[in-house]
């Protein structure tokens, strides 16, 4: 490939900014560039041809902007009709000049946030960017640029589009602020993780910052990247001066800051907003005699999350087990009965207790495992900005859960077995990703170090073949219980050993399998915890709630020398408490507070749920339902709580987020009394509601609020979550046979979307009456849009809702 | 000429956040919260600080006013409220402000799995754009005072008659997604969501100008001051 074996031997020179270009030619204010490859190819050609002439080797086309999005079909110009312009008058500019260079269609970013944070979904990015590289693809672009980029998640979209319409080299470019990090929160090695992962070609920065503020970001791309640097700086920073922008960066200045670049690694450099055909002169005049650092192949295992990477092989890494049904009654039912918020505080809590992945696997027979992992996946990166290990042995779930995941995942897992690697190693070259390995194969798990080892060599071999690095893969060498075999920790152990030093591969283990049959299981867990790390483990799955685990950890890490000061030790160790008695006496707050509630004659449960403390509420409902049945428990304490809360709301003396932390505290209480109730018992629950925001609307806060305090009455709520489409909401409607819709808008912009569902909703399920609420709801509103019921808080509904329920 | 648009930050610590407004978002009227949820609320407070990025961008343009009309040269609009906040002034500055997207995650989190914290983590979030908006309209006023000049209420689309469907090209002229991470839904709203835009009047003469809830003719509100 010429472009990328020119790379090789030495600096590629990208162009610099347009927009000031296109400004001094005529572009008026509000005009969109792109409209002039149609209407004025001569001065798009005019740009490129300077730039040239400055010296640049790439020209990036005019298509920055150019999706269906900003030109919708129908419109004055179509995507491809701007595009292939575009394509055209870089390559006849080329020809102009004589000189060799190379044409990279530009992708922007769409100008819509993507979901969760935005309204755009993911595969509709991917086939907005599609649509563009089809185009430029046969117009004959040689390489796809991905630049400004200021989002991971848009990041992959264009990559996959670009990647799954071409086979062009792919360079891409993201814009970070003064603290080192995307719009959306990625750092620099997060983005290395991802783009390398999906196989660019080439990676690097632009936009946002000058040259002086890149310099720090340079080398951190450098010491982790495998691929070439990519650093298109703005001409410094902007300044207002005398009431117009003026950049503060200097030719000279410029190429002096880029110089110092080129030295820490630099090897295709350019400019963006200000710089000018002057700037790449001078960059070029620089530079061109340098010889750039050769790019290394780097060795760190990384995956990553939105946010950030974490690397395996350095310190030991904990992944945490508990999303995984086996054995846990109480998550088989909550997935059953799709409650996924039981996941999400699972997510919550063991990135709280120190996991630093967590292994997310949902594998149950009657369940459809590649749409609820796909679901599960997303919900959970909502929740948490730990990366995530996928765990599932169907092929079909695991591509759509890489698919749609929001950085480099850990995947759980291949083996030896041929058909394993087949199915797994393409999905983990097409969408990045390192993988968990275990040693064993058609003829099952050896029962010698010797074996594990072989296995462990074929995966890795195998993988090679695939295009995939050493470095991502991850050996399980496989814990077997120590109750049936006593030698099977030895084993283990060796192997873990031979695997990290003979092959130089990283080792991870299910460790808690090891002590399987005997009582007690911590201790022997924990110690052989210890002895594995110390044989060279990079990192366990583990129950990181288990306090003899996190010893063993900790322990390990300032005894191996890798907690300086023993600071991560002293804080673990300085907050081990012992464990709580289980009805632990409540502290109910002294002193005036804005809510005068009568707790006379209450009991502590009921007082906890009064006073909103969630973890006492649970632990106080576990001890009483030793001498009260469930039921009494719900009516003689929980229900009587709640409606003293309830009824201070509706007077004014109990607020908001009291009412909402005390719905938490009730929340825990009736999760035991749940508990204790025979398991398939009949339900008291009434419902079912379907609550949602409307389409356009993505302020979901007072759904979610109204949801917690329906649960809280014995409602059943089919939540649809927000931005949600009025067909989608009456095919719920009449699919569950609801009696009672509840609908929030946020905006004035939004209500007609309100009106519009209210209005499907009488002609398809007349049954079904509506209660809104919202910001900008009012009486008057909930009227005019023939709402049955406007509700003006959280309560209202509530009440309403009884209303209707009562029969 | 394309709008002259420059790009500020500012520190988690330099903003202000004023608690007894998140308050009033979260209907408490002249109560005081009680201590568990004043643990709560300074909890949510440092693990907000934590999340913002503080970011706007803005630039000063001439305008002309004329009877109901506003010509901001990108745009030419007719709004009573903001002809009568803008009377007298030859200039103005115009600005897009965010938290940034940290602290839509945050709300969103919790929104799932602990309403309680979400919704004070929203009310501080509002208080939050409030409170950096008016370190920047600070600033603003500092430059207009060495030369000077008198600036009027800051005013946003979506305030009075003043109406939220130019955004769009008011944030296109700002330049917002690029310069500050600022997008616009297609139903108007900015995202994230804790963002604000507005339009201040730079004027010779000083005036007394309604603001905040006084312009609004609406009576229903719950969070009417």
């Amino acid at each position: 490939m010429q472009l990328l074996d020119q790379l090789k031997q030495g600096l590629l020179y990208f162009d610099g900014g347009t927009g000031t270009m296109f400004q001094a030619a005529g572009l008026a204010p509000g005009e969109l560039p792109e409209t002039w490859n149609i209407l004025h190819p001569d001065r798009v050609r005019q740009v490129h041809l300077d730039y040239l002439q400055a010296g640049s080797d790439i020209l990036t086309t005019n298509t920055f902007g150019v999706n269906a999005l900003r030109f919708p079909d129908g419109g004055a110009y179509s995507v491809e009709q701007l595009t292939e312009a575009a394509v055209l008058i870089a390559k006849s500019a080329i020809a102009a000049s004589g000189k060799q260079a190379y044409v990279a269609l530009d992708l922007g970013p769409t100008g819509k946030l993507l979901r969760p944070l935005g309204e755009l979904r993911f595969e509709d990015a991917v086939e907005l960017y599609a649509r563009v590289v089809k185009c430029g693809v046969r117009c004959g672009a040689d390489l796809i640029l991905i630049e400004t980029m200021n989002d991971a998640y848009e990041t992959k979209a264009a990559v996959l589009a670009a990647k799954e319409h071409s086979s062009l080299p792919v360079f891409v470019t993201n814009v970070y602020d003064q603290n080192m990090q995307l719009m959306t929160g990625a750092d620099p090695v997060a983005m290395v993780a991802l783009l390398e992962g999906l196989g660019v070609d080439a990676l690097g920065l632009n936009c946002g910052l000058g040259p002086e503020q890149m310099e720090q970001i340079v080398p951190v791309l450098a010491s982790y990247a495998s691929v070439p640097l990519i650093v298109n700086p703005n001409a410094g920073l902007p300044q207002m001066v005398n009431g117009q922008t003026v950049f503060d960066c200097s030719p000279e200045v410029f190429a002096a800051s880029m110089k110092r670049m080129v030295q820490s690694g630099a090897r295709i450099v350019g400019g963006c907003c200000g710089t000018t055909p002057a700037h790449i002169a001078a960059l070029v005049q620089a530079t061109s005699k340098m010889r750039p650092a050769p790019v290394t192949p780097k060795s760190h295992t990384l995956i990553s999350s939105y946010s950030h990477a974490v690397e395996i092989g350095k310190r030991p890494v904990l992944i945490g087990e508990r999303i995984n049904p086996t054995g846990k009654p109480k998550l088989k039912a909550a997935l059953r009965e799709h409650r996924l918020e039981y996941i999400l505080e699972e997510a919550v809590r063991q990135q709280q207790a120190g996991a630093q992945i967590l292994d997310v696997n949902i594998g149950l027979p009657e369940i459809d495992e590649p749409v609820l992992l796909r679901e599960v996946v997303q919900e959970v990166q909502g929740v948490t900005d730990a990366p995530l290990q996928l765990d599932t042995s169907d092929p079909q779930a695991m591509e759509r859960a890489m698919r749609i995941y929001n950085g480099k995942p850990l995947v759980n897992s291949v083996n030896g077995k041929q058909e394993s690697m087949d199915a797994v190693f393409p999905l983990v070259k097409k969408y990045g990703g390192a993988v968990i390995a275990l040693t064993l194969d058609e003829q099952g798990i050896p029962d010698t170090a010797d074996g594990r080892v072989q296995i462990a060599k074929n995966i890795r071999d195998r993988a090679a073949e695939y295009g995939i690095a050493p470095r991502d893969i991850i050996v399980d060498p496989l814990a077997m219980t120590i109750s049936s075999d006593t030698a099977s920790a030895l084993t283990t152990l060796q192997a873990v050993y031979r695997i990290k030093h003979e092959l130089g591969l990283r080792v991870s283990l299910g460790v808690s399998n090891i002590s399987f049959g005997l009582p007690n299981r911590e201790i022997i867990n924990a110690a052989f915890f210890a002895l594995a790390l110390q044989n060279g483990l990079d990192c366990a799955i583990m129950n990181p709630y288990s306090t003899e685990m996190m010893k063993s950890y900790h322990a390990f890490l300032a005894l191996s020398n890798q907690d300086p000061n023993c600071a991560d030790y002293i804080r673990f160790a300085t907050t081990l408490t012992p464990a709580p008695a289980a009805a632990a006496p409540v502290a109910v707050p002294t002193g005036k507070s804005s809510a005068e509630l009568r707790e006379d004659g209450l009991s502590e449960l009921s007082k906890a749920i009064l006073h909103g403390l969630r973890k006492n509420a649970g632990q106080l409902a576990e001890a009483m339902l030793q001498s009260l049945l469930p039921l009494e428990l719900i009516n003689g304490h929980i229900i009587p709580a709640l409606d003293t809360v309830g009824k201070g709301f509706e007077q004014g003396t109990v607020f908001l987020p009291q009412l909402l932390m005390s719905a938490e505290a009730a929340k825990q209480a009736f999760e035991a009394a749940k508990q204790a109730m025979q398991s398939d018992g009949p339900k008291q629950q009434k419902g079912p509601i379907i609550l949602a925001t409307v389409k356009g609307d993505i302020h979901d806060i007072g759904k979610n609020i109204v949801k917690v305090l329906l649960e809280n009455y014995g409602f059943q709520v089919i939540d649809l979550g927000k931005d949600v489409d009025p067909q989608f909401i009456v095919d719920a409607a009449v699919q569950h046979q609801v009696k009672l819709v509840g609908l929030s808008a946020l905006m004035t912009t939004t209500v007609p979307s309100m009106e519009q569902t209210i209005r499907l909703l009488h002609e398809q399920a007349p049954w079904c009456k509506t209660v809104v609420g919202g910001a900008v709801l009012t009486q008057t509103y909930a009227d005019m849009i023939h709402a049955d019921k406007y509700a003006k808080d959280a309560m209202d509904t509530v009440r309403y809702a009884e209303s209707i329920f009562e029969y | 000429m394309a709008l002259s648009v420059i790009t500020k930050t500012a520190n988690p610590d330099d903003v202000c956040i004023d608690i007894a407004e998140a308050l009033r978002y979260m209907g408490y009227k002249h109560a005081q919260p009680d201590q568990q949820t004043f643990a709560l609320l300074q909890d949510c407070l440092s693990e907000l600080k934590n999340a913002v990025s503080y970011t706007a961008c803005l630039c000063e343009i001439s305008i002309s006013v004329r009877d109901d009309e506003i010509d901001f040269g990108f745009l030419q609009i007719k709004s009573r409220d903001l002809s009568k906040n803008l009377s007298g002034c030859d200039r103005a500055v115009l600005f897009a402000a965010t938290i940034g997207a940290g602290a839509d995650r945050l709300i969103a989190k919790y929104g799932k799995i602990q309403p309680s914290r979400a919704l004070i983590l929203d009310a501080l979030g509002s208080a939050a754009i409030e409170g950096w908006c008016n370190l920047l309209n600070e600033q603003v006023r500092a430059i207009a005072q060495k030369n000077n000049r008198f600036l009027r209420p800051r005013f946003s689309a979506g305030y009075g008659d003043f109406p939220i469907a130019i955004q769009p090209q008011l944030l296109t002229a700002l330049d917002a997604r690029r310069k500050a991470g600022i997008y616009l839904t297609d139903s108007c709203m900015m995202l994230p969501t804790k963002s604000v835009s507005a339009v201040i009047g730079v004027s010779d003469r000083p005036k007394a100008c309604k603001t905040g809830c006084e312009i609004c003719s609406q009576t229903e509100c719950a969070y009417k001051a």
